[in-house]
């Protein structure tokens, strides 16, 4: 049952109606028995996996607290010189619980999404060494959402263990924060504290939270429907057959690829977050408007931000203030004559394991890695090379505040992600490359051989209505970076004016969507994580 | 005080949700009549619109016109009529018709056209399977009340996961049979003037109301169906009677024959039904045909069905076509229809539009 079927909005009415006419109370369980079944709908019996992983972080949890609290109690009444061990061993336990959690979680994980991908690569190599394929290689069913709930219950047990939020006591409670059915498709990622105090704070019926959940969803179905499915059907062509394009139609092919994955993405989210706001609940933020971005680093902070928060927090942090980080450090230190080196040192060790989590993350395969570290790679030679830009723009007396700097800015990091959608997207590394080459080599050649019909279904008007729709898209997100907010002024307009448009909105999504009859129907894209 | 008034804005802003809705709905209807391809489109009886096909022809053309549910759609072929006899018809057919909407089927016929003859499809006065072949189907340990609620309870859990399997298919063919901008909705690309100001284009159908099935599946019931010629006749509900009553009167004041046909159909027609048919149509004097009495030549529950003996495919159909022609032309005495060249021209054109689609 995904978001975009008729089927999922009776269901959320179904839900809706019990969520508010039963006791405040028992708006959590609703929303737990509605999460559920959603799950069930969508795998059936693979529920079980996300209760497993429940019942780990529930467990480890209490036991993380419990283990603090018998131990404020003996440190209070212990000698000066038994506090140092009687910490170590908190610690010591505090972190073993903690760290089985992680591991059976990332087990599932593993076991779930990258056992092929691992064992493929062990049976690789002891094939280059002789040793036959020593590991059977099997792919399990892979439940939906489990990318996202994994790192979820993650984050969970390490605020647990840091300290910065108390155990849950209700084991259902955690299985509602990992199943949420909102955000247990393409996330967001959400924190226990924020989402589950939501959960149980009682929501009343608000006709302007329906209506404005209302439209951003319909916003999204629009992103989805309108812009998205109708770039892929210039962007798949391509990808499944790059040696038939020319140069020009490759890059097309990497651009229309790049605003197909960010509308289906955010129009995801925005049909999410519409949802969820409807429901009284305000899940997290996922993008804001990341082809604003003026860096790679900046554009992260702008795309997924919930993932890029949560490596920030639990690879970044975790690893820069380890011990062992520090101990690396201080070693690789001695060796390194540039000071410049020196300081960028830690930064690039740590980050390292950023982006091979992030590029892990979307998939199981080399490309995968590659892209994660293409923008590390980018980013750290981007920040080694800083004062040597900044002494050319001196030289050059290049006004760096200015407009025009600015726009180069934007689209300098705009053709850097269309390069890296390219690696996303296509099949293989190699693919990839030759995409990558084909673009360069053959740029202002003939997109495609003379009288070729590549893009089936694809006609002029589709590219009007792509043109016009991006626009649209384009200006809604001038006027939010700009700091205004196109909702409120939108529902603030008299009815005369607010009305047509919500019907444009409504019959744009239903008579332009690329949707039935001729045309196969697209899951989206992140769901496959 | 301040939940009052939370209150009040709550009312308020769902009242104007029902309003803006209720002018959504209206719009969505208007646009789904405006996205209606031209011509051959949604010919499969998925759509209200093709028991309208009448509608779709120059006014006083057709001089035939059938009237009936899913049977007759499927086993007149007006086209295939046409070129062989010189007769012209349309089907006015609707899956599961009860005989009150029939009645207004004849009523808004008579608005468009001055048809010779009508022939009532008979399958619509009758409602469900005949009590002969449901007492036949049952057996004696589903009668208890135990065996019927657990019937009842696995045909509800079946339905229910039947809905929730095709939930989105369901809901869209059931909102496209009325509406069809869903289905249509790619059609914004061919969108002209006439699509906004001709009306009747959306009932233009080069089958003329048939709708076309090659798809065989044989009857594998019992052959001899129709068991016992002395059956009793099944008695017919009060309110068909009475919507018979309705029709056979607009016609005779139109001055319209009506003829009662029933074309082969295995799994709900029986002797009983037949009989009680027969009885109406000696009372009033009106030619009765039934196919499940006598097949058409060429006709065979083999290769025939569609579905297992409810409806005929093209081949069953043209069967029936091929001998009702022959009655309608022989026996009732209709004329070849007077037709202009251009009418005649289009006419063929749609003959072969329909086989070169087939």
């Amino acid at each position: 049952m995904s978001y975009t079927t008729l089927t999922f909005l009776f269901f959320l009415l179904a839900t809706g109606i019990l969520y508010f006419a039963l006791p405040k109370k028992l708006q959590w369980p609703v929303l737990l028995a509605a999460s559920l079944g959603f799950f069930a709908l969508w795998c059936g019996k693979l529920i079980w996996m996300p209760a497993v992983a429940a019942f780990v972080i529930y467990a480890a949890a209490l036991y993380i607290q419990r283990t603090d609290r018998n131990f404020r109690e003996l440190l209070k009444g212990a000698e000066p010189s038994e506090k140092k061990s009687l910490k170590k061993k908190r610690d010591r336990r505090k972190k073993a619980a903690a760290a089985g959690a992680v591991i059976m979680l990332l087990a599932g994980l593993v076991a779930a999404k990258y056992m092929g991908f691992f064992g493929d690569v062990v049976n690789s190599l002891a094939a280059f060494f002789g040793k036959g394929h020593p590991i059977p290689v099997f792919h399990i069913l892979m439940p939906l959402g489990i990318s996202y709930y994994t790192l979820m219950a993650i984050s969970y047990v390490a605020d647990v263990y840091r300290g910065t939020v108390k155990a849950e006591k209700n084991p259902f409670m955690l299985m509602l924060f990992l199943c949420y059915f909102p955000h247990i498709v393409e996330g967001p990622f959400d924190r226990y504290e924020p989402l589950c105090r939501q959960f149980r704070e009682p929501h009343y019926l608000d006709y302007e939270k329906i209506r404005d959940g209302g439209i951003r969803f319909v916003w999204g179905l629009f992103k989805k429907f309108v812009i998205a499915d109708r770039a892929a059907l210039i962007a798949a062509p391509v990808f499944a057959e790059p040696d038939s394009f020319g140069g020009t139609a490759l890059l097309a092919g990497g651009i229309f690829f790049t605003l197909q994955i960010y509308a289906d993405f955010s129009g995801c989210m925005d049909m999410v977050r519409g949802v969820s706001h409807m429901l009284g609940i305000e899940i997290a933020e996922n993008f804001r408007r990341p082809f604003f971005a003026v860096s790679i680093e900046d554009f992260w902070r702008r795309w997924h931000i919930t993932l890029g928060h949560w490596l920030r927090d639990y690879v970044f942090y975790s690893v820069s203030l380890s011990k062992h980080f520090r101990k690396v450090s201080e070693k690789t230190a001695k060796y390194i004559s540039s000071q410049r080196v020196k300081e960028l040192l830690p930064a690039a060790y740590a980050l390292f394991f950023v982006w091979l989590c992030n590029g892990l993350w979307h998939g199981a395969g080399w490309k995968y890695i590659f892209y994660g570290l293409y923008y590390y790679i980018l980013m750290m030679a981007g920040r080694a090379a800083a004062p040597a830009f900044d002494a050319a723009a001196a030289a050059l007396k290049v006004d760096r505040e200015g407009r025009g700097f600015h726009i180069f800015r934007v689209f300098r990091t705009c053709l850097i992600v269309c390069f890296g959608m390219i690696i996303f997207r296509s099949e293989t590394l190699s693919k990839a490359w030759d995409m990558t080459a084909g673009i360069a080599a053959g740029l202002f050649s003939a997109p495609f051989p003379e009288g070729t019909d590549m893009f089936t279904g694809f006609g002029a008007e589709d590219m009007v209505v792509l043109l016009a729709a991006s626009a649209i898209l384009l200006t809604v997100s001038v006027m939010e970076e700009r700091g205004r907010e196109p909702l409120k002024l939108l529902t603030g307009r008299p009815v005369f004016i607010r009305w047509p448009l919500y019907m444009c909105l409504l019959f744009s999504v239903i008579i332009l969507g690329v949707y039935g009859g001729n045309h196969t129907s697209m899951a989206f894209i992140y769901a496959e994580f | 005080m301040r939940k009052r008034e939370g209150l009040r804005n709550n009312i308020k802003g769902f009242v104007r949700a029902a309003v803006f809705t209720v002018i959504f709905l209206w719009i969505f209807c208007l646009l789904a009549n405006v996205f209606i391809p031209d011509g051959t489109g949604g010919e499969d009886g998925m759509e209200s619109r093709i028991s309208k096909a009448y509608r779709g022809e120059d006014t006083d053309s057709l001089s035939v016109v059938f009237v009936g549910n899913s049977d007759v759609y499927r086993a007149i072929s007006p086209v295939d009529m046409y070129m062989s006899t010189g007769v012209t018809s349309a089907v006015a057919g609707q899956p599961g018709k009860k005989m009150v909407q029939a009645v207004e089927d004849v009523r808004d016929i008579f608005r468009y056209q001055k048809p010779d003859v009508i022939v009532l499809e008979t399958d619509c006065m009758f409602r469900g399977k005949s009590p002969e072949k449901s007492a036949e189907q049952s057996s004696p340990a589903e009668k208890g009340a135990v065996e019927k609620a657990s019937k009842i309870w696995k045909s509800f859990t079946d339905k229910g996961r039947k809905l929730l399997k095709e939930g989105d298919s369901a809901f869209i063919a059931a909102l496209n049979y009325k509406a069809p901008l869903i289905r249509y909705h790619d059609n914004w690309k061919n969108l002209s003037l006439s699509s906004f100001t001709d009306v009747n284009r959306k009932y233009r159908f080069t089958n003329k109301g048939m709708v076309y099935s090659d798809a065989v599946k044989p009857y594998e019931g019992d052959p001899g169906y129709m068991k016992d010629p002395a059956s009793e006749p099944e008695e017919m509900e009060a309110s068909s009677v009475r919507s018979f009553e309705r029709i056979r009167k607009m016609c005779r004041a139109e001055e319209v024959e009506l003829v009662l046909l029933t074309v082969p159909s295995a799994n709900t027609w029986t002797y009983a039904r037949h009989n009680a048919v027969r009885a109406l149509a000696d009372r009033y004097g009106l030619a009765y045909y039934d196919y499940n009495v006598r097949y058409p030549d060429g006709f065979d529950w083999e290769t025939c069905t569609t579905d297992r003996g409810n409806h005929l495919n093209y081949r069953g159909g043209a069967a029936v076509t091929a001998d009702f022609g022959e009655r309608l032309t022989e026996d009732i005495k209709v004329k070849r229809t007077e037709l202009t060249e251009d009418q005649k021209k289009a006419w063929e054109e749609d003959y072969f539009k329909f086989h070169e689609s087939r």
